[in-house]
């Protein structure tokens, strides 16, 4: 991998002017970890989207698909009841 | 007691600070930072908001912010789950941002500002909701509020009564008026949250008939009020774009931002403008018959629509109206303080918001270290000597910038960081927009009213301060205020009285000397695209870069340089 890398810079200072590959070996390891950033966190939500939302999904599709749909106030409605707003200063500081 | 609201990661993020129930400050983020609508955690509108207090962080009691982020990420969860595996490509995109910021706000706040005591969160429409009803002035009061979509609400009606707000019934995303007319606004090239009010300007050039019976398919009001979006038609609930194949079929293709305008385009606006109407209206007529109250507060970003407000006012059994200046996003951050101060609280004294003034000022010496920078040479008049300058100006069809105290909280130049001109020139409208705002011809200007002439000029019966309501203007009154007449004979007033701002008065009347008419006209000062101006330096580049003849800020009265590019 070093070696490698040397060989990469050393490509890299024939082609660039000086002072711009002198900026670059600077910011090498932010830029390393912005795409090692994305591409782990892309790996992440992957996994999370396909594997644990996925089969949720199904689930909830197939035996609580009543879930999935807002509870109006009847069947000819769109209202729905306004819930949770009396709230004290305690309740108030939970985010849901 | 200070209690610091905020609301942001979505749009128009801002802050605000309460003293004793009393907003002694609030900005939108936008100014400051200069990024039009920017969802950022508003870090310089709080540092300005406890300049301005006079206080630091560590005096602040409690900070409020304006809805309750988990609610709100389950329902997107619950979209996924619903349109899973097509909301892929909206899951990478938008789950970062919940991640690094959304979930996490008192991390955020203390990381920032190093605060570390209570944050509370209130629920999006009942800060919103607070945000009217508790600076309105009311006794008591019926509610609406009505936007795209907070938690899970996206429209509710209630009651106000002393300090507190009962809300009685709501309808829940993806039934949205706002959604809907955010829709329209893009399918028609606007930007959404923003592009709203030209959707609104366009609607006067067209009539509803033409799409009516369409538009009724793709929402569908009950008799009770309620409504439905028709879902066939949309394709937002996976999260990758607004409208699906349906919609195409029956409205055609999205117009592009540079395609000529049709009357198609037209009808469009007209008949989303109408079927949006209908159900504000509709509404509004069964709370008012339902609690037999006569007083209405509004705030939700729908209520931004000065057309419809108008109307309510006209035709419920409403007599008095307020609207939040703020009514969208930013105005969240003021209700959710409002709330935690009256509704959590309990504090029973509440105080009128007497206008919407609530931004930095700056101080003579500061505007006359910037106008030294940019090399422009002025001259400094007294207040009586500037008004009359400037009023001359004004009839001699001038373009005028006009940067005087307070910056105004919300999205409307209220005659503090305004452009003005003479509302008596019919060429003034194609002068502004030639020469500085460069927008499109069909979008109208507003005109600035002595309160005590408004019913001499409009139909309108109560005071309009913040420019939230469109009346029609009298039809023997056309042709003396040419400029801002739109095309469907309304305007969107603004009325000017003595406590809220006097410099601005004597700056009307010393017009009207000359004119002949206590009117004028009023945009914002900013260029196309850019945030209003907020600082003196931001004000000089815009009077630099545009063909502006005047700049009239603080005490000093600039012309443009001979030979000044633009």
């Amino acid at each position: 991998m070093e070696k490698k890398l040397s060989r990469f810079h050393l490509a890299l200072q024939k082609v660039l002017p000086s002072p711009l590959f002198k900026a670059l070996r600077r910011l090498e390891w932010f830029l390393i970890s912005i795409v090692l950033q994305k591409i782990l966190g892309t790996i992440a939500l992957f996994f999370i989207y396909f594997f644990v939302l996925g089969p949720t999904s199904l689930v909830a599709r197939i035996f609580f698909s009543r879930s999935l749909s807002s509870k109006t106030l009847s069947k000819d409605s769109k209202w729905v009841a306004a819930d949770g707003y009396n709230e004290d200063l305690e309740a108030a500081k939970f985010q849901s | 007691m200070y209690i610091l609201g905020i609301s942001c990661f979505y749009h128009d993020s801002s802050a605000c600070l309460l003293k004793d129930g009393e907003v002694i400050a609030a900005a939108q983020e936008e100014r400051f930072s200069r990024e039009k609508n920017t969802s950022a955690f508003p870090i310089h509108s709080i540092l300005y908001c406890l300049k301005q207090g006079g206080i630091d962080i560590k005096q602040v009691d409690h900070v409020a912010y304006f809805e309750k982020p988990f609610l709100k990420f389950a329902r997107v969860i619950q979209d996924h789950l619903r349109s899973w595996p097509f909301s892929w490509p909206s899951f990478l995109r938008a789950m970062p941002k919940w991640l690094a910021g959304r979930l996490s706000l008192p991390l955020t706040i203390e990381d920032e500002l190093g605060y570390t005591g209570p944050v509370y969160f209130i629920k999006h429409h009942l800060s919103h909701a607070a945000s009217s009803y508790y600076p309105s002035g009311f006794e008591e009061a019926a509610i609406i509020t009505a936007d795209g979509v907070g938690e899970w609400a996206t429209f509710s009606v209630g009651v106000g009564r002393g300090r507190t707000i009962e809300v009685i019934k709501e309808i829940h995303y993806p039934n949205s008026l706002g959604l809907l007319y955010t829709a329209v606004t893009v399918f028609l090239g606007f930007d959404a949250h923003g592009g709203e009010g030209k959707l609104m300007g366009l609607a006067g050039y067209g009539t509803p008939e033409r799409y009516r019976r369409q538009i009724r398919d793709v929402l569908k009001i009950r008799s009770d009020g309620s409504f439905e979006l028709n879902q066939a038609y949309f394709a937002f609930r996976a999260g990758n774009k607004m409208w699906g194949s349906k919609w195409v079929e029956v409205f055609g293709q999205p117009r592009d931002r540079n395609e000529a305008w049709t009357q198609e385009h037209y009808d469009l606006a007209a008949a989303c403008q109408d079927v949006v109407e209908e159900a504000i209206l509709l509404n509004a007529r069964l709370l008012q018959e339902k609690t037999g109250l006569k007083k209405l507060c509004l705030a939700g970003g729908v209520t931004l629509n000065c057309v419809a407000n108008a109307k309510i006012l006209k035709t419920t059994g409403f007599d008095d109206i307020f609207v939040q200046p703020a009514a969208g996003d930013a105005g969240g951050a003021l209700g959710a303080a409002f709330f935690v101060y009256h509704g959590l609280l309990k504090h029973e004294k509440r105080s009128r918001m007497q206008h919407a003034y609530l931004g930095p000022e700056f101080s003579d010496a500061e505007i006359e270290s910037a106008l030294m920078k940019f090399g422009l040479v002025s001259k400094r008049l007294n207040q009586e000597d500037l008004c009359e300058y400037v009023g001359q100006a004004i009839a001699d069809n001038k373009a005028i910038g006009w940067f005087q105290g307070r910056m105004e909280f919300g999205p409307r130049a209220l005659g503090n960081r305004s452009i003005i001109g003479n509302a008596a020139f019919a060429g003034m409208k194609d002068i502004l927009n030639s020469r500085i705002k460069k927008r499109e011809a069909f979008r109208p200007f507003a005109p600035i009213v002595l309160q005590e002439n408004c019913t001499d000029y409009f139909d309108l019966k109560i005071a309009s301060p913040y420019m939230l309501l469109a009346p029609t203007v009298l039809e023997n009154m056309r042709a003396a205020v040419p400029a801002i007449t739109h095309v469907d004979g309304t305007a969107r007033v603004q009325t000017c009285d003595e406590a809220s701002n006097p410099l601005l008065r004597k700056l009307i009347q010393a017009s009207a000397k000359r004119t002949g008419v206590p009117v004028i006209i009023n945009t914002s000062f900013n260029r196309k695209g850019e945030p209003v101006v907020c600082r003196p330096e931001h004000a000089i580049e815009c009077f630099l870069a545009t063909q502006m003849d005047l700049l009239a800020i603080g005490p000093f009265v600039v012309e443009k340089p001979k030979g000044a590019l633009a």
